[in-house]
């Protein structure tokens, strides 16, 4: 499973979100995460048709997109989205 | 054309193009030189930064120019991060910033940082009791902006740093990009200060950290010792002038252009409130320069592109942001529908009588308009 987290350093959601990020990536090892800059990785976020609201969170499994939430999230919802997704 | 954007941008006033004129054709010297038109120039800045200082009540020594309010802020930020890093990585702001402070500490929790943010009460204010619970041993900076730029709080920085001097460790930081020159500030308790010249009727690409004696900073720009060990480069004498100028422009008879903007402000509320469609994000902490309004199920760009057809300038955000919602109205209102729909009609004491009454004429006619769309 792959984990798409996308972001920006003036957006303050972003900001807030670290955290809650650092611990997921503690509770689920497993997951291959991959970062990039709203502003800085402009032509690779280009196919994952990103809106202005961020960040934006993709779940990719077998290459294939399976769920996507933007904006501020806590870590229990993003537990509860991994869970219900299963590893 | 009526511009009612002035919290973007103000158009600088012909005085002060005059002294950026005047001061680049009779001062050419690099400030820097030692021969007789370098003294000149370093002359002038000297005058004009003791000229400012005596507006903003610090030593003239205190300040540090810079390219803008951004800058400012940067400085600010990774400077006492750098600088007391010994002491602690621990950072404090709160969700109404400029994303120039976003910017810096977003860096700077990439390198090690951790930053917490402060809650605010029903009314958007710092909520002091939170703001004592979140300082800890390493706590090192609390940055708050004077007023946010997007809904016009304007926070009690005055208190918070009469609060914060029983925590001798941290530094305290204001990015009052949006209050000088629009409202008293007293700067006592307040360690640094940004603020930019082009928000009060100067010109763009000229600013300044006020940095208190006692605090140390790291400078950002590295090189030769200028105006300041904090920040090299060759100074503008004529920038410098111009912002001097606009300064003591801006704070002639505040008091009396506050309340005309009031005044503007408190017209404009009274009328939109009679939409049922409009929510008036305002309340008596918010700065009158400012007024944040939802139009509920238009999109800001379409209501803000409906009044360009009337030669009205608004701005659906602050101008340096991005996203669907508005972080500011969202911390403010807690409703997505408004964070999403919201317009900054931002005044001045240029503004009209005459503007404010095209305005709510024209509104009326957008409103209607989109509304049977």
């Amino acid at each position: 499973m792959e984990m798409i987290i996308i972001s920006a350093v003036w957006c303050p959601d972003c900001l807030i979100m670290k955290k809650e990020i650092k611990k997921i990536k503690e509770k689920y090892p497993n997951i291959n995460y991959i970062e990039y800059d709203y502003d800085m990785d402009e032509d690779k976020i280009k196919k994952y048709n990103v809106s202005n609201t961020l960040p934006l969170i993709i779940i990719e499994k077998n290459n294939e997109e399976i769920f996507r939430c933007s904006g501020a999230k806590k870590e229990k919802e993003l537990i509860n989205i991994i869970e219900s997704i299963g590893l | 054309m009526i511009y009612l954007d002035y919290s973007a941008t103000t158009k600088p006033l012909d005085e002060v193009l005059d002294t950026f004129v005047n001061v680049s054709k009779k001062f050419p010297g690099n400030p820097n030189s030692l021969h007789k038109l370098g003294v000149e120039a370093n002359t002038l800045i000297d005058k004009s930064s003791e000229q400012i200082a005596n507006l903003l009540e610090v030593k003239k020594e205190e300040i540090i120019y810079t390219s803008g309010a951004s800058e400012s802020n940067n400085l600010a930020i990774k400077g006492i991060a750098f600088s007391y890093s010994n002491r602690g990585k621990h950072i404090i702001t709160t969700e109404l910033e400029h994303s120039s402070i976003y910017g810096p500490i977003n860096y700077l929790v990439n390198n090690g940082f951790d930053v917490d943010f402060v809650s605010l009460d029903e009314n958007g204010l710092i909520d002091l009791e939170h703001l004592k619970s979140l300082i800890r041993k390493d706590t090192i900076l609390v940055s708050i902006s004077a007023v946010n730029s997007e809904i016009g709080i304007r926070q009690n920085v005055e208190e918070i740093g009469s609060l914060l001097k029983e925590y001798p460790n941290i530094i305290f930081h204001v990015d009052a990009t949006q209050c000088i020159g629009k409202d008293k500030i007293d700067l006592a308790n307040i360690d640094l200060i940004s603020f930019t010249a082009h928000k009060f009727y100067g010109l763009k690409g000229i600013g300044a950290l006020i940095k208190k004696d006692k605090v140390r900073l790291e400078p950002i720009i590295h090189g030769g010792k200028s105006t300041t060990k904090y920040r090299s480069g060759t100074p503008s004498p004529a920038l410098i002038a111009s912002l001097a100028k606009s300064l003591r422009l801006a704070l002639t008879n505040l008091e009396e252009k506050y309340d005309k903007v009031l005044e503007f402000n408190s017209t404009l509320q009274k009328e939109l409130s009679k939409y049922k469609d409009v929510s008036i994000n305002h309340n008596k902490y918010c700065l009158p320069h400012i007024l944040n309004i939802s139009v509920l199920g238009i999109k800001p760009e379409t209501f803000q592109h409906a009044l360009e057809e009337y030669d009205i300038f608004i701005s659906t955000q602050s101008a340096c942001s991005s996203g669907e919602n508005s972080r500011a109205v969202y911390a403010f209102t807690s409703d997505e529908k408004k964070a999403s729909s919201s317009l900054r009609i931002s005044l001045s004491s240029f503004t009209t009588e005459e503007e404010i009454k095209k305005f709510i004429e024209a509104f009326s006619k957008c409103y209607q308009n989109l509304h049977l769309k």
